[in-house]
């Protein structure tokens, strides 16, 4: 139990009139894990995540971050790329990805991180370039890229792959699971896309809000 | 339908009630400003005409007496009226104290004074003595060295002298009017009234010119002085002129020819109707901006529901509705905002006029507020609904067309540039020498306000107020460096973000800024103006009275003997002897004052636009530095050649000597203006040395310094004095209603009152609507940051910077152009001003508080945002877009 990150004890989520997004879930998190969520669009895979990285609360079950450290866990020990990109429209791409940086009150200057974030999700070149300015997959791919800046234990990327065509995706899923590798993070990627699932490690399952996982060998 | 209303009441109460209140500010605004002007032009004819004296003076030609009262009784049945007899004399002479004092020409005046004086309140004012038998003006008693008692003789034309004893001595105030030729040659200016003056009773005035009154109508003649109901004229100065004039000509063409008329009444309210005319002036100039705010933030308002109406107009649309039931279903927002906010607003003018004590019946300005409430709401909600009306479905549901390249086009036109400089010729030229904004020939009906001079203030603002959009944009985009320094205490770390941000949402912040500045303006341009206008009242008052208090003496009764009695009335601070006597300067008769220079500015103030070529304390300086020093009129200086230093002769009156006797003096500059002068020619000196080379030691007037209400201290001075009916005790706050312009009774204290009543809500309602509506707008980048992890500080740093951006610039800017328009407005409308104000007077605490209010309404605003609820989170994470 040491070496568990996060930690799901019988957590259910429940929306008022009667929708149970989440149904029961227990589950655990290991450092290092490469997850993949899937499941069919409304099954609870978003709500899921919002519990993971402690944006909501459930109903009832506990949920424990037993690995990370005391302390707010975002955005310096979680990173979080939503589902729709929810960048700032005032501001550009670098100083949309300097936010983080400055939230969880790292010392010094943010340039570095955010150009190697950029760089990461092949934005290099656009950093000066408002939201308004950017394809839907560009802003995507920022938000990924800003999931990032603070180098955080673990990484939530929900559909990070959406928008994008096929080699673009893949670019992409590679780039984020050499990142983890080389930072020693974590990362859960929500995906329709069994061709990114297929690159995890480790592969749930979502269906009416309750959590299946399916071991390596069966078939998803 | 009605479900409908019914759903849009439960869903968009806050929505329809925050742009109803909008629209009930803006229709309130206009009723009580409305209420009030039209109210105080007629409190103006009602107060013009109480201090009329006698309405009519009706002079007979010919000896046919009853044809004229006929005729009189037949124009106007509800009047009464006395008799009174004029005859010309070559002089009067007085043999006092063995030597005898000889006048110059006068008039003999034949009236039963008693019943006059009751007749006509204030015409006649008893200095001395009794009215009953013969009266004597307090001119010429000084000229005749005459008191009650002596024996004056009468120098009669073309007959032999006839003697009488003064019974009293009387100063007839408005002796002007009282002498002024009736008919004949049209008059040309007022006439000097005569300096000789002797009233008789009517028996003892038949016995000495009866004979010339039936045989010599050149030399002596009658006339009716007439006073007439006042209620039957209607408030209004301008239909009250048409009135009154309607009866003179009346009268005259029943008269044939057989008399002819003075008609004070008319010339009266001819003299408020300019007054009348410029408190309108004042209405536009002053209320217009505070109506136009009121509709802008409405404006504002209804501008953020309309995608959502647009979207519900598709919806049903799409359902297949017709046209004229959807057009019904649509306007039903804009009826039920017009209908509800009218309403309130008429509610809250009719609670406001009451508590204010106005007169309700001017359905003007009723009627131009229901048309600003129901005209506001057409123009905000009806057409835009005629063009989504012509849109397909499909259009109504993408984001609202922009305004953009239209709203943008006079940025390259520079109309702000074009508007200011018509501004600026506008108001060059009404404020050019001789120029006159209101213009009410006398005698003629017809009186107008050059409508043109609107130009000026409305093309200030708004030229002003896309100069302000033009400069907050750029300051915002070019200074972001300095704007981000500015936020640092509030911002931190964000600085830098924040300020980038706020530079390219600059278009959205220069709007909240104008409007704030806009609000403001109106707060500062009306208050500035009327704390000047008041405090001009008062210099004006000031120079008149002399002091908050001033008790007058005569050269044989002066006033120095109860100083140290007012000096200890309660509510006196100070109270110092000032002389006032008369000095020949040549031939010419002047008033000369004798004061203190170390002391004088102890009870009265001394304006540097007093004297010429120095300030008043160089011109004191130099006063107590020569003894001998006198300061003389401009004319006087040009009259005589004189340079400084020149020595100048006056010939004053000497103690225990009928004659007076030469003086000398030495010139020492240019007196223009001086507490209780006249306007013409006069002298100032000091007291000591009148003292010692007259031998006549005692000041005739006593000026005090009230240390509160100077109407307060006046009655107290008034009932310690009330055993000395011969000294007349005067204070500010009287001399202000009496002297004033109609102008400055309309108590323009209740007119800031208002004005600032209403500029407080709209204060607080600017910053408030416009920082809430900027959160609600951006409340998912809101959502986002605290999806991001950014707690209270993250998400204060935007937002109170934001905040204080808009209250910062949007203060300064509004205190800049509300300066500049009072300035305008002080300056075009100089002509009600005598003296011109030197600078505006700033009301900092009232201006402060306003300030104040509008921060404590960013405070909520931004306090509300902060705690905005945790749902607001699942906008950042579930689908939809950015923005
Ligand atoms: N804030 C909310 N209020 C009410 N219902 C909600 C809320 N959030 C989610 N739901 C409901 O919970 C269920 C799960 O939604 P969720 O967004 O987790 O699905 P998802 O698996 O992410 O779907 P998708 O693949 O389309 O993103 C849905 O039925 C959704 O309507
Ligand atoms: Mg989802």
């Amino acid at each position: 139990m040491l070496d568990s990150m996060v930690t799901f004890d019988g957590v259910t989520r429940r929306f008022p009139p009667d929708v149970t997004a989440v149904d029961e879930v227990t589950l655990r998190v290991r450092p290092g894990d490469r997850i993949a969520l899937q499941g069919v669009s409304g099954s609870g895979k978003s709500s899921l995540l919002a519990l993971m990285v402690g944006l909501d609360r459930p109903n009832a079950g506990t949920i424990a971050w037993p690995g990370l450290e005391k302390g707010p866990l975002r955005p310096g020990q979680i990173g979080i790329a939503f589902q729709s990109a929810c960048l700032l429209p005032s501001l550009n791409l670098a100083e949309n990805l300097a936010l983080p940086w400055l939230i969880a009150r790292y010392a010094g200057d943010p340039g570095r991180a955010v150009a190697e974030a950029l760089d990461l999700v092949g934005l290099g070149e656009m950093a000066d370039r408002l939201p308004s300015e950017l394809s839907g997959g560009q802003a995507l791919r920022a938000g990924v890229a800003r999931a990032l800046v603070t180098r955080p234990r673990l990484v939530v990327a929900d559909e990070p792959t959406g928008q994008l065509d096929g080699e673009t995706g893949r670019a992409l899923i590679g780039a984020l699971l050499a990142w983890a590798e080389a930072n020693g993070s974590a990362l859960i990627v929500a995906t329709h896309d069994a061709a990114v699932a297929a690159r995890m490690d480790r592969h749930w399952q979502m269906s009416f809000g309750r959590l299946t996982e399916v071991l390596a060998g069966e078939v998803a | 339908m009605k479900r409908w209303i019914a759903g849009l009441l439960a869903r968009r109460m806050l929505a329809l009630g925050t742009a109803a209140l909008g629209i009930a500010l803006a229709v309130a605004l206009t009723a009580t400003l409305g209420l009030f002007v039209l109210d105080s032009a007629a409190g103006m004819t009602a107060r013009a005409v109480s201090k009329v004296g006698p309405d009519w003076q009706v002079q007979q030609q010919g000896a046919d007496t009853a044809n004229a009262m006929a005729a009189l009784d037949a124009t106007i049945p509800a009047h009464r009226q006395a008799v009174v007899d004029f005859a010309d004399i070559s002089g009067l002479t007085a043999n006092v104290g063995g030597t005898v004092q000889t006048t110059g020409a006068g008039k003999a005046v034949g009236l039963d004074l008693p019943a006059y004086a009751a007749m006509f309140p204030g015409q006649i004012r008893l200095m001395t003595g009794s009215l009953q038998g013969a009266v004597i003006a307090q001119q010429t008693a000084a000229n005749l060295h005459a008191a009650v008692g002596d024996k004056v003789a009468i120098q009669r034309i073309g007959a032999t002298p006839v003697e009488v004893t003064v019974a009293g001595v009387v100063e007839l105030p408005q002796a002007d009017q009282f002498f002024q030729q009736v008919g004949g040659m049209t008059r040309t200016g007022p006439s000097a009234p005569p300096d000789n003056v002797v009233l008789l009773p009517p028996d003892s005035f038949a016995a000495s010119f009866g004979a010339q009154l039936d045989s010599a109508p050149q030399i002596a003649w009658r006339q009716l002085h007439l006073a007439i109901d006042h209620t039957l004229l209607p408030p209004d100065p301008v239909a009250a002129l048409t009135q009154s004039q309607g009866l003179a000509r009346h009268f005259e063409a029943q008269v044939a020819g057989g008399a002819v008329l003075a008609d004070n009444l008319s010339a009266r309210i001819d003299g408020v109707r300019q007054d009348s005319l410029f408190a309108r002036v004042l209405f536009l100039f002053l209320g217009l901006p505070g109506v136009a705010v009121a509709l802008l933030l409405t404006a504002r308002i209804t501008g953020t529901g309309h995608d959502r109406r647009r979207a519900e107009l598709a919806i049903l649309q799409v359902r297949g509705m017709r046209s004229a039931a959807l057009a019904l279903r649509m306007a039903a927002e804009g009826i039920l905002v017009a209908g509800m906010g009218t309403a309130v607003g008429l509610a809250l003018a009719s609670t406001l006029a009451k508590a204010m004590g106005l007169g309700f019946g001017h359905l003007w300005a009723w009627g131009l507020a229901i048309a600003v409430g129901l005209g506001a709401t057409a123009v905000l909600y009806g057409l835009p609904l005629r063009s989504d009306l012509a849109r397909p479905a499909r259009e109504n549901l993408l984001p609202a067309p922009s305004v953009g390249a239209l709203g943008q086009a006079w940025r390259r036109m520079g109309l702000d540039l074009v508007f200011l400089s018509i501004a600026a010729s506008v108001y060059f030229e009404t404020t050019a020498q001789g120029y006159h904004l209101v213009t009410a020939p006398e005698g003629v009906p017809v009186a107008a306000v050059d409508y043109k001079s609107y130009l000026a203030p409305g093309m200030l603002w708004l030229g002003a107020g896309l100069l302000i959009l033009r400069l907050a944009d750029w300051g915002l985009e070019r200074g972001r460096g300095v704007v981000a320094g500015l936020l640092r205490p509030v911002a931190g770390r964000y600085a830098p973000l924040v300020a980038a941000g706020i530079a390219r949402d600059r278009r959205r912040i220069a709007t909240g800024i104008l409007l704030v500045a806009l609000t403001f303006s109106f707060a500062v341009s009306t208050s500035v103006f009327n704390t000047t206008y008041d405090g001009q009242a008062l210099v004006d008052a000031q120079l008149t009275n002399g002091a908050d208090v001033t008790v007058t003496g005569t050269p044989d009764n002066p006033a120095q003997p109860v100083l140290d009695k007012v000096a200890a009335t309660r509510g006196i601070a100070t109270a110092q002897g000032m002389m006032h006597r008369y000095a020949y300067v040549g031939t010419d008769l002047q008033d000369i004052y004798g004061i203190d220079p170390a002391k004088i500015g102890q009870v009265t103030t001394l304006s540097d636009a007093y004297f010429q070529g120095m300030t008043a304390k160089a011109a004191m300086a130099e006063l107590a530095a020569v003894p001998d020093g006198v300061f003389v009129a401009d004319e006087t200086v040009k009259d005589f050649q004189l340079v400084p230093g020149d020595r100048i002769n006056l010939r004053l009156r000497m103690a225990g000597k009928a004659d007076y006797a030469v003086v000398p003096f030495t010139f020492a500059g240019v007196v223009r203006e001086f507490p209780t002068a006249p306007t013409d020619s006069f002298l100032v000196a000091n007291a000591t040395y009148l003292a010692k080379m007259t031998g006549l030691p005692l000041a005739e007037t006593v000026l005090a310094r009230a240390n509160g209400d100077p109407a307060v201290a006046g009655a107290a001075v008034r009932a310690a004095l009330s055993g000395r009916p011969d000294l007349k005790v005067t204070d500010l706050t009287e001399t202000a209603r009496r002297i004033g312009s109609s102008l400055v009774a309309v108590d323009l204290r209740g007119l800031t009152a208002l004005e600032t009543g209403f500029a407080g809500p709209l204060m607080a309602g600017a910053l408030g609507l416009v920082l809430a509506l900027g959160h609600i707008e951006r409340r998912r980048s809101l959502a986002v940051l605290r999806a991001l992890g950014g707690g209270a500080a993250c998400i204060g740093a935007f937002l109170w910077s934001e905040a204080l951006v808009v209250l910062g610039f949007g203060l300064a800017a509004g205190l800049g152009l509300g300066m500049v328009l009072a300035g305008a407005l002080v300056k075009m409308i100089t002509q009600v001003f005598d003296p011109p104000p030197e600078v505006l007077a700033v009301p900092w605490l009232l201006l402060a508080g306003l300030g104040l209010a509008g921060a404590l309404a960013m405070v909520l605003a931004v306090l509300w945002a902060l705690r905005s609820p945790r749902e607001t989170l699942a906008f950042a994470l579930r689908g939809g877009t950015d923005g």
